[in-house]
């Protein structure tokens, strides 16, 4: 039998070495669609976004050894993903300053959602894209932004109510 | 907000989404090649300059089918060989060891006295098949290994003549231990078991620790187990005193520290003309074993229904051994408490559908306590086994290592 203490670095090993490559390609081929949503909205084009979501997932294989483990994946090259699109070279952690501005691709397709979304404060406005545009969970959302879950409940629960106030209807326009 | 209400906000979002565009693997790997250092990506390179070429084909059977979609036509995978060992389940395109079934001819299970690096002994497993094939797994770091705790089952081909000099090694070591063999069914539970009969002892202070060498005959399986001689009224960690045995003279000391040669270092053991193929690589296989160990016992369907439904659905569908583990005692104020028992259901699927189970236990806990990828279901009872989700690989001759071995 061998046990390895979970937390050891020979347990984030035997958990990361020889495995990313694989678990990687597959969380690329299942979001990438999602990646690329979300960085259109930081981008402004959907071309530019899958060359972002490319080059993280990229950097993400070759430096495989900066994932720790203490996080899931998917949250890590989310925040790769981040620095990538707001060119930053800087640590590994994505700092609340580097959150860039959002906005929709086309806002002729839903004005109004637009323009309430644009009255948002900026850290307001990415917790929302990233919950809508990306389809992550509160944890998850914290774990990229670098925040706590209650932090991020009351973050989308503020902005909510705000998007509520402004939209006639939460109903898709039709 | 409501959940319905978050539910319709979402849905607004989703109309004003962009349609993401088709974003090919490929690419991410050509941009991660331009930077990437320390690492070789042979596989890549091994397919080389078809590569690309079939990423025309692939677009250009698109445009003649285009009913077909977009989609199916990008999500055709290369096949590759694996250069380099892993744990769990393979990259998606791996090329799968060939052919699928194999008759075994020799296992060794044990301490290597090949690989000693006192303290160390490192345990390596090894299965020699009637087409040539070596399977074997070593812990520790190895070169080509899947990391530094263990190599993952690694795959070189030997000659028929190869083959043959194993198997002669071995049974020249048979020849001079016959009252010591045991004889087991080949189809015994992949778990193990007790074994029984005498050992042969070799010097506690000798590079060896304890392991056991096996050879096929017929459906039977006649095997040699050796372990450290206890020093007289001394315990030792290192020794099972309740293990009856011989001393192992100079002579079978010399032929097991060959056999331990031949099957755990062959690549330096065995000479140019016993290989068909000497270079190291991963052994992918076509199936795993996926199965359910839990304590005390529970019906499948309550431990399916434990599962992520995705996953559950894969595994309901599939036919199930059931595996049924030792009453577990204790002894408490001088009176015997059954603490519990294990059951393990098991179902053979192929490495899309493992993939497919595995993918959707992604959010759970890893096992650490396995050496093999494995989930934690639940915690233990009564501090026995928690209730666990492993992915084994089925060897050539049909069995697996429930969760690594190390369960």
């Amino acid at each position: 039998v061998q046990t390895v203490d979970k937390g050891s670095a020979g347990y984030r090993a035997l958990m990361n070495m020889g495995r990313l490559d694989s678990e990687l390609e597959e969380l690329y081929r299942r979001r990438q669609g999602a990646f690329q949503v979300m960085f259109a909205s930081v981008t402004g084009s959907v071309e530019n976004a899958r060359d972002v979501v490319q080059e993280a997932f990229a950097r993400a294989l070759r430096d495989q050894d900066g994932f720790r483990g203490d996080g899931s994946l998917e949250g890590w090259v989310w925040r790769i993903a981040f620095r990538v699109a707001v060119g930053s070279k800087g640590s590994r952690e994505l700092s609340m300053d580097e959150v860039p501005e959002v906005a929709f691709v086309d806002e002729s397709t839903d004005p109004e959602l637009a323009a309430s979304v644009r009255h948002l404060a900026p850290q307001r406005r990415v917790a929302i894209f990233l919950r809508y545009f990306a389809d992550l969970s509160y944890a998850q959302i914290g774990e990229v932004l670098g925040i706590a879950e209650g932090t991020v409940a009351a973050t989308l629960s503020q902005a909510h109510k705000q998007l509520e106030a402004e939209l006639s209807t939460i109903e898709v326009v039709k | 907000m409501s959940a319905y209400e978050d539910k319709r906000l979402a849905s607004r979002f989703a109309a004003v989404a962009p349609e993401p565009l088709p974003g090919d693997w490929d690419d991410v790997l050509d941009k991660a090649g331009a930077g990437r250092t320390g690492r070789t990506w042979r596989e890549r390179s091994r397919t080389g300059e078809g590569r690309r070429r079939r990423r025309i084909a692939v677009l250009a059977a698109a445009s003649l089918v285009a009913v077909v979609g977009t989609a199916s036509a990008f999500s055709t995978v290369r096949e590759f060989v694996l250069d380099r060992g892993f744990v769990g389940l393979p990259p998606v395109g791996a090329k799968p060891s060939a052919p699928e079934s194999g008759e075994l001819v020799l296992h060794w299970y044990g301490r290597s006295a090949s690989h000693a690096r006192p303290p160390r002994v490192p345990l390596v497993r090894a299965w020699v098949y009637a087409d040539g094939r070596i399977i074997w797994d070593r812990e520790g770091s190895t070169p080509g290994g899947a990391n530094e705790l263990t190599s993952g089952y690694l795959e070189q081909r030997l000659t028929p003549d190869g083959v043959e000099l194993v198997r002669s090694a071995v049974v020249g070591l048979f020849g001079s231990t016959r009252p010591l063999l045991d004889t087991v069914p080949a189809d015994s539970d992949p778990r193990g078991g007790p074994f029984s009969g005498s050992v042969l002892f070799v010097p506690p202070d000798s590079p060896f620790g304890w392991g056991s060498v096996q050879v096929a005959e017929g459906d039977r399986l006649v095997r040699l187990r050796w372990d450290k001689a206890c020093p007289p009224r001394r315990l030792a960690p290192t020794c099972d005193e309740g293990v009856e045995g011989t001393p192992a003279t100079p002579e079978q000391l010399s032929a097991l520290r060959r056999v331990d040669a031949l099957l755990t270092a062959p690549s330096s053991a065995l000479p140019s003309s016993a290989w068909a193929d000497r270079e190291v690589r991963a052994f992918v296989p076509s199936h795993y074993a996926v199965c359910i160990d839990t304590s005390p016992p529970k019906d499948a369907s309550r431990l399916l229904s434990l599962l992520p439904s995705r996953a559950a659905d894969v595994l309901r569908g599939k036919s199930r051994t059931r595996l049924d583990g030792e009453v577990v005692e204790a002894r408490e104020a001088g009176r015997t408490v059954v603490l519990g028992q294990s059951v393990t259901y098991c179902s053979k699927l192929t490495t899309e559908d493992a993939r497919e189970v595995a993918d959707a236990l992604s959010g759970f806990d890893r096992e650490t306590r396995t050496f093999g990828l494995a989930y934690r279901l639940a915690e233990p009872v009564n501090n026995l086994n928690s209730t666990k989700i492993g992915f084994d690989p089925y060897l050539p001759h049909g069995e697996f290592l429930l969760f690594g071995g190390g369960a």
